[in-house]
């Protein structure tokens, strides 16, 4: 179990029907696990199971760390600013969280840069920088990003693919729910989900190939 | 994280503003003049009692006018004049009117001469709260006279026996009769409209006002649902994530809404306190536990729904059939029968008659 923070054991979870069947992965420190599937296939779900949200009908998961969940819908307050909606989930003073915005895993995310700007006067590139800064802010040993690249722009996606790499190497776990190709070529495992099912896939085979198969 | 919350209701507090003062001026100019939208005549009241008032002697109008002007019958009774007995009991069989007082012809002049002619009070059905406070204000009046017959016989009689002019005792006996049947009001309000129909007490233009408070308060769930987050997945997530509580979140919330929901409040209340429609400043501090409650519902009710618009023309439309079955948007007089009797039933009365009392006592 030594270095394993994460473990999905047999995790089946039930809406009105099965999502996930039988579900298992295990996850090391410094490992991003990717997991690929149509809409529906319960990749959201399998997520929201490892942060707790969502009880598993059976199995069972064991996490060591705390959790940090990026979710598809950003939990941003649109009248507040940047720095309002990091301040308000977590007790830090100003400068702690000035400082760690410069830090070398949050500086990629560039927050700095419209930390006083209104989320309503936000693109969707800051809204999601800002999102995630703002999980990471509170120091997170494992990350969970549901559609981390969904509509962003370039230099947007750039920057959090180099903070998903930030992270791993600073030994902490991500799993990224994603129908972008280029996600998979930064994690290390990559599992396609299918009619509740999971299967551990070759990262480089591409994705429209595993989707379609 | 209450930090965050009080900067929220700084940055939110335009939006609420703008919305209480499109709803609410709205609002206060159909408070203003419903009167006279809903009623002809200026008077006050769906609930109507036929009168036959003989003319034989001036006495009877004269007392009449006197028990028509009263606050309390004023502001319940609208009076139908009859011309004769049986126009009476013909309008109360057909149930136009929930009553009818019968003055018989020599009433007065019977007093003078010990004939003990009696009136006659005519009821049919009463079903609704406002209609047997009606019959009871009958009852009272029927007795009151009795009563005041009596004592202006015993007057008169003590007048013959020791020689005392009568014209003396005319204006003693009127004074008698005017602070009997003052009393037996009195009583009235204190026993009947108090406890039994507080909301008779108001005059409609107060009772218009109280309602549509209410009913602008909940429809604010059209900003609010807004404002509150409870409802969003991803804010579910994050707070749990975050060890906060749902009801710790959902009162953070609902007590910043309650904040808000407030300084509206009170910006009309002083700006209303200065018109003639009656509200103490009091009511700043009798509101408060009506505000929390409004405050409660409004935010669970934005919790209720994923997304606000939902929120809102879901609760837009509850709130409404609501608040007419409740009488708040139109005396209940108005709606069928079956729906009155409904309305004791209905929460918002209770809300509605508890923001009268806070605002007009």
């Amino acid at each position: 179990m030594e270095d394993k923070m994460i473990t999905i054991e047999n995790v089946s979870v039930k809406y009105k029907k099965t999502v996930l069947n039988d579900v298992t992965i295990q996850a090391q420190k410094g490992e991003c696990i990717g997991l690929l599937g149509l809409n529906g296939s319960g990749k959201s779900t399998l997520l929201s199971a490892i942060a707790g949200i969502k009880k598993p009908a059976s199995g069972k998961i064991t996490t060591e760390g705390k959790i940090g969940f990026v979710t598809q819908e950003n939990a941003l307050i649109d009248e507040l600013t940047a720095y309002d909606n990091i301040l308000m989930w977590t007790s830090m003073k100003k400068e702690d969280i000035m400082k760690a915005l410069q830090g070398p895993e949050l500086s990629i995310l560039k927050v700095s840069d419209f930390i006083n700007v209104k989320v309503r006067n936000m693109s969707g590139g800051m809204k999601k920088r800002l999102a995630l800064a703002s999980v990471i802010i509170t120091g997170p040993d494992i990350l969970l990003m549901d559609e981390p690249l969904a509509a962003l722009d370039i230099p947007a996606k750039s920057d959090i693919l180099k903070f998903i790499d930030a992270f791993k190497a600073n030994g902490g776990i991500i799993f990224i729910a994603s129908h972008e190709a280029e996600v998979f070529e930064h994690c290390d495992k990559v599992y396609h989900l299918k009619d509740g099912k999971i299967v551990q896939i070759d990262k480089s085979r591409p994705v429209a190939e595993v989707i379609n198969a | 994280m209450l930090k965050v919350a009080f900067k929220r209701i700084l940055v939110f507090m335009p939006y609420v503003a703008a919305y209480f003062i499109a709803l609410g001026l709205a609002a206060l100019a159909f408070a203003f003049f419903g009167e006279n939208v809903l009623f002809k005549d200026g008077a006050y009241s769906m609930v109507k009692v036929a009168c036959y008032v003989p003319t034989d002697n001036a006495l009877n109008s004269t007392g009449f006018s006197l028990i028509a002007n009263m606050n309390s019958i004023e502001n319940t009774v609208n009076f139908v004049e009859c011309d004769s007995p049986e126009e009476v009991r013909e309008l109360v069989d057909d149930e136009e009117v929930v009553a009818g007082l019968i003055i018989p012809e020599g009433f007065a002049s019977g007093i003078y001469s010990g004939a003990n002619l009696e009136l006659e009070v005519v009821f049919k059905s009463a079903d609704t709260f406002d209609e047997q406070v009606v019959k009871d204000v009958m009852l009272v009046l029927a007795n009151d006279l009795g009563v005041g017959q009596a004592c202006t016989q015993t007057v008169y009689t003590f007048c013959d026996q020791e020689g005392i002019e009568y014209a003396l005792t005319d204006e003693l006996t009127s004074e008698v009769t005017s602070k009997e049947l003052g009393y037996a009001l009195d009583r009235l309000n204190i026993f009947k409209y108090q406890s039994v129909d507080s909301i008779s007490t108001y005059t409609l233009t107060q009772k218009i006002a109280g309602s549509l408070f209410v009913y602008v308060f909940l429809l604010s769930v059209f900003v609010f649902a807004y404002f509150c987050k409870g409802s969003n997945p991803a804010f579910i997530a994050r707070a749990k994530l975050s060890g906060i509580k749902p009801f710790v979140f959902f009162l953070i919330e609902a007590l910043s809404v309650a904040v808000m929901m407030y300084i509206a409040f009170a910006i009309i209340i002083i700006g209303l306190h200065f018109t003639s429609i009656g509200i103490s400043l009091m009511a700043l501090v009798r509101m408060l536990p009506i505000i929390a409650l409004l405050a409660f519902i409004v935010t669970g009710v934005s919790y209720l729904f994923k997304s606000p618009v939902s929120a809102a023309y879901i609760s837009f439309a509850a709130f409404t059939v609501l608040m007419y079955l409740a009488g708040g948007l139109l005396p209940l007089e108005f709606l069928p029968r079956f729906l009155q009797e409904g309305a004791v039933y209905n929460p918002l009365k209770y809300v509605i008659a508890f923001t009268l009392e806070a605002m007009f006592s």
